[in-house]
């Protein structure tokens, strides 16, 4: 699941460079004809900006943020309205959804803008909007085609958080493990239900699920998780959250842990590698087969011996833990890595 | 090094037009907000969220005596009772009103179905019933006058969500915005943050013990919520004494909190040899990318650092140290079951949300924000739009309110220092996903809501706010007055982004420089001291 190696390629390697020119100056006029502007966004206008101005009392209420932030500013005014041929039909004002919209005329899912009152044709009859009607009619009339924005924010972040139920699908396949090591079949009212076999294993599930968790720490693990449950109305949370970083730090210490002492499992040790052996280049071959295993990247000696000297030896001589320790302590490091947590 | 990369994150997360707005907030700003060091405030909040929507009205009366002719139906129900008339309606301090005043400015009142002489009476007829009501006691945790409840506590009246739908609702009362998602931080997320700065040693900013989870959108990692649903729920996320999970890998050491971007400090985390090592790779990754994978990287090691230091904080010994109910007993108080009916549901009052968990989080000294999920007996929530709705309803909003009142009056009984109860130092933010129809109409959604304040900061005896009579069906709010983000006072209807304002300024948070809302919004006049 973890292209984080092209990711991070991409991420480093890849340089932004605009050809379009930094139009979003009200006193921008015309859109340049150069080829090289082709791609180019249409910049605002003056007219746009009275027009922006006109409408904004009204409807920055509620477009102000979101999806549908239309007047957050003369930028988004002209790149998600004007620019958008679903509301604005440039030249054509009767076939403009806007201004059936202002008009209460519209057949989409909503007859007008403001949704429920006074149209707002009414409220400029009424004095509380000055912008006519006919003044966004006669902007439109004048409008040429208009390009919309296409291209990225250069800034925009370039990786995304593990969902829950990444986490889980991720680890059952990284780990060797599968939901017979943490549920055991169930049925309640005829539906099949997951049984838990105890929280000590840090069982996880969504309450869309099926077989749907039986347990409710099951269900909230997800949701510690950052969610996503349709069933429980519940929006997702891809920020990495600390109620995420409380929950993922334990649960995967635990699965590791699972996982290490599972017998037969070779998802952790391959090639004839075992537990076992904690020597240091069995540990640092395996930290090696580790990063392929949960980051697609390849480890170099010295991260490999750092690992060794700085997580696996000390946990090794703690008197408190077993031979599954430092390693689980390792496999959780892999895990809890920003290359892992997000993709 | 925060205040750039939040600023990234939010650029990239939300847009630079809601950037712009958050700059006006001052929410970019990397150190915790301005929160008036003013001892007079509040320095924790509770938010108690009532699940379905709510017949306030059937609870609190901001109505005139024609009001309530018009909307609400005559008595009825027996041992379940609902309805009233204006006869049956006391302010809470029972003192004398007058029942026509339209002023919009009321002290605390409601119908009455208990028996002032005998709380705890079950059975006796209800005075102005006409014979058709019983006594039930719930509620009368507000009126009693051994605690005077009432006296701390303003109502919010009339306040339009912009929405009629639950989860947007319950939205529109933690951020103030209606939607399907939030569109600016919540309340909860707001208030932990600002207070971070004047109570650095309380490691859980804002928890959150059911329902909608209070995000702290473009808000330092920190101020985001932990969930929780009991103390043993805390094991699995906060504390290392699970052997599955720990065996071996417990030990810490202290080691310099050097930032993601290389910072020195003079602080020290306590770190196993796993956080130390992801912690080392991360600030290896710093400036390798761009802003917003920065931002989002940043965010992430913040996280890991705090978690260390919580569990290095042992919270649960801390809480589990601390109890829950402890001073509130005697007379009614003794009895903890409730019923509907002479005994057709009954159930413990105390299960109608975890009031012992947040009482011991808010006692320990270990949290600001905590925000729940409230229902009544046997998890009813008041979603009631069956035919006898309204009955079921009226009934169960007088149990639910009996719980949290003793929740109350349990927090005032609590000393919290300088000569402050931990009420008084506690700002109490109850709120639903909307109003309903008045009972003639039914009991549908509606939009127009109400919002009760209790504790510090808070003028209280007094419901800000009411309805327009005029208007048949349901109508929405009256005019209050409220000041508008520019100091301006204006009389309008009032909507959900005022209430939200007015838990924030609680706090001595300005509006327009410590936080901001879209859509714009005022505070209600005359609901806080400050």
């Amino acid at each position: 699941m973890k292209n984080t190696l092209a990711t991070l390629s991409l991420v480093f390697a890849v340089g932004f460079v605009s050809a379009c020119p930094q139009t979003s100056s009200a006193a921008a006029s015309a859109v340049s004809s150069s080829s090289s502007a082709a791609a180019c966004p249409t910049p605002a206008t003056a007219d746009t900006q009275r027009i922006f101005e006109g409408l904004k009392p009204i409807c920055e209420g509620c477009h102000v943020a979101g999806e549908r932030g239309y007047f957050a500013s003369l930028e988004s005014f002209q790149s998600l309205l004007v620019a958008d041929t679903r509301y604005i039909t440039p030249g054509d004002a009767d076939s403009s959804v806007l201004v059936a919209l202002l008009q209460g005329t519209s057949r989409g899912a909503f007859s007008q803008m403001p949704p429920s009152g006074d149209t707002y044709a009414s409220l400029v009859r009424s004095g509380v909007a000055t912008l006519t009607v006919d003044e966004v009619k006669g902007w439109i009339a004048s409008l040429g085609t208009q390009a919309r924005d296409a291209s990225p924010d250069k800034n925009a972040a370039r990786i995304t958080r593990v969902s829950a139920n990444q986490v889980r699908r991720t680890l059952y396949q990284q780990l060797g493990l599968d939901a017979a090591d943490f549920f055991i079949p169930a049925t309640e009212h005829g539906i099949e239900m997951a049984e838990s076999r105890g929280d000590g294993n840090y069982p996880l599930l969504s309450p869309d699920d099926l077989p749907a968790p039986r347990q409710g720490t099951t269900e909230a693990r997800h949701a510690n998780l950052g969610g996503f449950s349709v069933v429980a109305q519940q929006a997702a949370d891809r920020t990495p959250s600390s109620n995420y970083v409380n929950t993922l730090v334990q649960l995967s210490q635990r699965w590791c842990r699972i996982a290490i002492d599972k017998p037969g499992n070779t998802a952790l040790f391959s090639q004839g590698r075992s537990a076992a052996d904690d020597s240091e280049a069995n540990v640092t071959a395996t930290v090696k087969q580790w990063s392929r295993l949960f980051h697609a990247v390849e480890l170099d000696d010295i991260e490999a011996q750092r690992l060794f000297t700085d997580v696996f030896v000390p946990l090794r001589a703690d008197p408190a833990g077993d031979a599954s320790s430092p390693w689980s302590g390792l496999c959780s490091y892999f895990i809890r890595h920003p290359f892992w947590v997000f993709y | 090094m925060m205040k750039l990369s939040r600023r990234r994150l939010l650029g990239t997360a939300l847009g630079m037009g809601q950037l712009a707005l958050l700059e006006r907030s001052g929410l970019l700003s990397s150190s915790p907000a301005r929160a008036a060091a003013d001892s007079a405030l509040p320095s924790r909040l509770l938010s108690i969220w009532i699940d379905g929507g709510c017949h306030w009205e059937t609870m609190f009366t901001a109505l005139t005596a024609a009001g309530i002719s018009k909307y609400i139906p005559g008595p009825a129900g027996g041992l379940i009772p609902f309805g009233y008339t204006p006869e049956q309606v006391s302010n809470f301090d029972r003192t004398s009103f007058d029942p026509d005043d339209p002023a919009v400015v009321r002290k605390l009142r409601g119908p009455v179905y208990w028996n002032w002489d005998a709380p705890s009476a079950r059975t006796g007829v209800v005075p102005g019933s006409d014979g058709q009501q019983q006594f039930r006691p719930y509620g009368y945790a507000w009126a009693d006058p051994a605690y005077k409840l009432y006296n701390k506590t303003c109502v919010l009246v009339g306040a339009d969500q912009g929405t009629a739908s639950h989860v947007s609702g319950r939205i529109a009362s933690m951020s103030g915005v209606a939607g399907a998602t939030f569109r600016s931080p919540a309340v909860q997320a707001v208030i932990a943050n600002a207070m971070r700065a004047r109570f650095a040693d309380r490691p859980l900013l804002n928890v959150n013990l059911g329902g909608t989870a209070p995000l702290a959108l473009g808000l330092p990692s920190i101020a985001s919520p932990t969930s929780m649903s009991s103390l043993s729920s805390v094991e699995p996320t906060l504390s290392d004494r699970r052997d599955g999970a720990w065996k071996g890998l417990r030990a810490r050491t202290a080691s310099e909190d050097l930032g993601y971007d290389g910072s020195s400090s003079d602080r020290t985390v306590a770190r196993t040899v796993v956080d130390d090592a992801v912690a080392q790779s991360m600030r290896g990754l710093h400036s390798k990318s761009n802003a917003g994978s920065d931002a989002l990287l940043e965010q992430l090691y913040d996280s890991y650092k705090d978690h260390s230091s919580l569990i290095a904080r042992d919270v649960m010994t801390s809480l589990s140290q601390t109890t829950g109910f402890e001073h509130l007993s005697g007379g009614l108080y003794d009895e903890n079951t409730a019923c509907i009916g002479s005994a057709d549901s009954c159930g413990a009052l105390k299960s109608t949300a975890p009031w012992d968990f947040a009482l011991q989080l808010l006692k320990s000294e270990l949290v600001t924000s905590v925000n729940l999920r409230a229902t009544s007996i046997a998890n009813a929530s008041f979603d009631t739009h069956s035919q006898n709705g309204p009955q079921i309803h009226t009934n169960h909003l007088h149990i639910a309110f009996e719980s949290i009142g003793r929740m109350l009056l349990e927090m005032d009984l609590t000393p919290a220092g300088n000569g402050k109860t931990l009420l008084d130092d506690t700002l109490v933010y109850i709120y639903s996903d909307f109003g309903r129809t008045f009972p003639r109409f039914g009991s549908d959604h509606h939009p127009a809501t109400c919002a009760v304040l209790v504790g510090g900061g808070v003028n209280g005896n007094q419901m800000l706010g009411g309805y327009d009579e005029t208007l048949s069906g349901t109508p929405l709010g009256a005019a209050v007055d409220v000041i508008s983000e520019d100091g301006i006072r204006e009389t309008r209807m009032p909507k959900s982004q005022d209430v939200a304002a007015t838990v924030m300024r609680a706090f001595g948070l300005q509006p327009g420089r410590d936080f901001f809302l879209p859509g714009g919004y005022g505070v209600y006049d005359g609901a806080l001291k400050v």
